[in-house]
């Protein structure tokens, strides 16, 4: 597909307005405490279905970009990270806000952020042709491994350890064999009930696992709202964090590199990204500014904010070449193109070459409107981020219950939405991972469809998986996933004996 | 308790082998993983006194679910029923006054700013079928 610079702009002015209303509503529910891009999403989730595809991607991809930076002002003003994504931030930013500098940190949150998005869109655009490209030649052998290797990967970096990232993906898996067979239209798992003969509905679940589930947390911790730090923000402190963020571009190219790389990993994003990148901040930095580390340190706050950013643009790679979604929100994302048909893939690209451009292009504009929106609301962001938690549980609630409605148009879809949400509430509490299942459940009928392609072709044999330099590759880099944690670890203890 | 349902169910209708042969290994990895987990969290979980404070804690926290939880359900029984004209701004009415959000004319306008919000942009503007209940069915 020819691009032209016309064809780039009429892109750009055509959706400009998405992208607005996109990154403002991401802003307010990233600066509202309890809420993130993936439960907003989620939760509006019945809104965007009824909007056509590229608009629906378009303000998905500006609210997660949005989201991201909102998330930094309750860090920043309250001391409170809305994501563990801005947990880093609150290390940073908030000493700096003790300091009188709230507005500072803020100015240098939001260009960071704008920044952020901007090289993530600059690196997306240029690698998704090419990774499609190269994604055209994965047979359904590669496919397989390639949804293998998203599901273990997730598994690796959950949180409460490998096993239990990889029962929930698998549990996922097995929650997606109800309904009829992709194979042979068999109907099984479906206990009889008629309800269930088209599957688990996927939106409904989405919402509970998401949404849903964030309500017994918000519930149980209700009572701990913070005060919001009494400081009047000033659009030339602003400015002047403008101007840091700007003074440092080696540091940006870096921070945005982590962002990127580790963005593309399925499940890792940016509460993996920002560590990184503010620990090789650290590692670089002049020994004058690695003094003000943990006690306000502009360096390591805008290596935080510039990963969390890139992150966005990182994880669309994946899922607009594999369709593996780098995080929640592009697992909606997901979830959204499939109700309307359209597959993403190796052949999104060729096959809807308009959206697909639309969408990664829509990268720029919502990396201006972070900069020049998120002067406004940083100013105002600390009545944003006032709003009580009371009041958020019962809109969300209803919102969620809509969401749940929104597929089936039946109150079934409620009842697995509240199951989705209790399973989903349980899982986060003992550390299991609601994205991995999530995962499995979305690309569980794929994968089964995909392992009987292959030994269609392998002639029922399971040796086909194992031909070829792609899948052996791939295999071995899978190998290496799985092994490199414990090798690492055992070579630490073992140095560390010494 | 799901993955053994589900591949009972298959057994049941005799499903294409190689249909259930995936169940079944994907029963399997299920198995075998939560196996894992078990002897993990056995063999490696610190024992902790739970302290008076925290078992009345966890108990307040289990009141509060319950309550919700209860709440959320009676929501949704009451929706085919009532339909969302009533069950909406009752649904959010109760669970204001039990988190104690005052004034009262906050709990009215919110409650009634979301049933706007519910009516006109899910059912008038995304065109939804929203239950609308015996008494609004009756009438027309």
């Amino acid at each position: 597909m020819d691009i032209s610079l016309a064809y780039v702009l009429d892109l750009i002015i055509t959706h400009a307005h998405v992208v607005l209303f996109g990154v403002v509503v991401g802003m307010i529910v990233g600066a509202t405490p309890g809420l993130t891009s993936s439960n907003s999403t989620a939760i509006m989730l019945p809104f965007i279905l009824t909007l056509d595809p590229t608009t629906g991607t378009i303000f998905v991809i500006s609210l997660h970009a949005g989201a991201q930076v909102g998330n930094s002002f309750p860090a920043i003003l309250l001391n409170i990270p809305g994501t563990p994504s801005s947990a880093v931030t609150t290390l940073e930013g908030y000493p700096l806000a003790c300091e009188g500098k709230a507005s500072l940190a803020l100015g240098v949150c939001v260009l960071a952020s704008a920044l952020g998005g901007l090289i993530g869109g600059v690196v997306s655009i240029l690698s998704v042709p090419l990774l499609s490209s190269v994604a055209l030649e994965f047979s359904p052998v590669e496919l397989t491994i390639i949804i293998l290797f998203g599901l273990v990967i997730i598994g690796q970096i959950s949180q409460g350890g490998v096993w239990k990232g990889f029962l929930s993906g698998l549990f996922g898996l097995m929650a997606a064999t109800c309904g009829p067979d992709p194979m042979w239209g068999v109907y099984r798992g479906d206990f009889g009930i008629v309800l269930l003969y088209d599957g688990i509905p996927i939106v409904s679940c989405l919402v509970g696992l998401l949404a849903f589930s964030e309500m017994f947390k918000l519930l149980i911790e209700k009572d701990k709202q913070a005060e919001v730090l009494q400081q009047k923000i000033s659009l030339k402190l602003i400015l002047q964090g403008f101007r840091e963020v700007l003074k440092r571009p080696v540091e940006t190219l870096r921070s945005a590199f982590i962002g990127l790389v580790v963005g593309a990993i399925p499940g890792a994003g940016g509460s993996i990204a920002a560590p990184i990148a503010y620990q090789q901040s650290m590692t670089f930095s002049s020994p004058e500014e690695k003094a003000r580390f943990g006690k306000g340190s502009i360096s390591g706050l805008m290596s935080a904010d510039v990963s969390n950013n890139a992150c966005v643009g990182g994880a669309l790679i994946p899922l607009m070449t594999l369709a593996l979604p780098g995080s929640s929100t592009d697992a909606v994302l997901l979830v959204a193109l499939s109700f309307h048909g359209l597959v993403l893939g190796p052949e999104f690209l060729t096959m809807n070459g308009d959206m697909a451009y639309a969408v990664l292009f829509s990268q720029f504009t919502a990396a201006f409107c972070i900069a020049f929106v998120g002067v406004l609301l940083a100013w105002v962001a600390g009545r944003i981020i006032n709003v009580s938690m009371t009041v958020l549980i019962p809109i969300i609630s209803i919102l969620a219950f809509i969401g749940g409605f929104a597929e089936t148009q039946l109150t079934f879809g409620i009842w697995i939405m509240l199951l989705s949400g209790i399973l989903g509430y349980f899982m986060k509490k003992y550390q299991y991972v609601p994205l991995a299942f999530l995962l499995g459940l979305v690309l569980g009928s794929k994968f089964e469809t995909n392992l009987f392609c292959g030994l269609r072709m392998g002639h029922n044999s399971f040796s086909i998986f194992f031909e070829g330099p792609i899948a052996l590759t791939l295999w071995g880099l899978l190998a290496l996933t799985i092994t490199f944690p414990w090798l690492h670890n055992l070579y630490r203890t073992r140095r560390a004996g010494r | 308790m799901y993955t053994v349902a589900n591949l009972i169910d298959q057994v049941i209708k005799e499903v294409e082998w190689k249909t259930f042969m995936y169940s079944v290994l994907i029963g399997a990895g299920v198995f075998i993983t939560a196996g894992i987990c078990v002897i993990h969290a056995i063999l490696f979980s610190k024992r902790r006194v739970v302290t008076d404070e925290e078992r009345a804690e966890g108990r307040i926290k289990f009141r509060k679910i319950s309550v919700f939880l209860l709440l959320s359900v009676g929501f949704i029984l009451s929706l085919d029923y009532l339909g969302y004209f009533i069950a909406v701004p009752l649904f959010l009415i109760v669970m204001f006054c039990w988190l104690r959000v005052r004034p009262w004319w906050k709990v009215i306008l919110l409650s009634a700013a979301m049933l706007a919000l519910v009516h006109f942009l899910f059912v008038d503007w995304a065109g939804m079928a929203l239950p609308v209940g015996c008494l609004f069915a009756d009438l027309g």
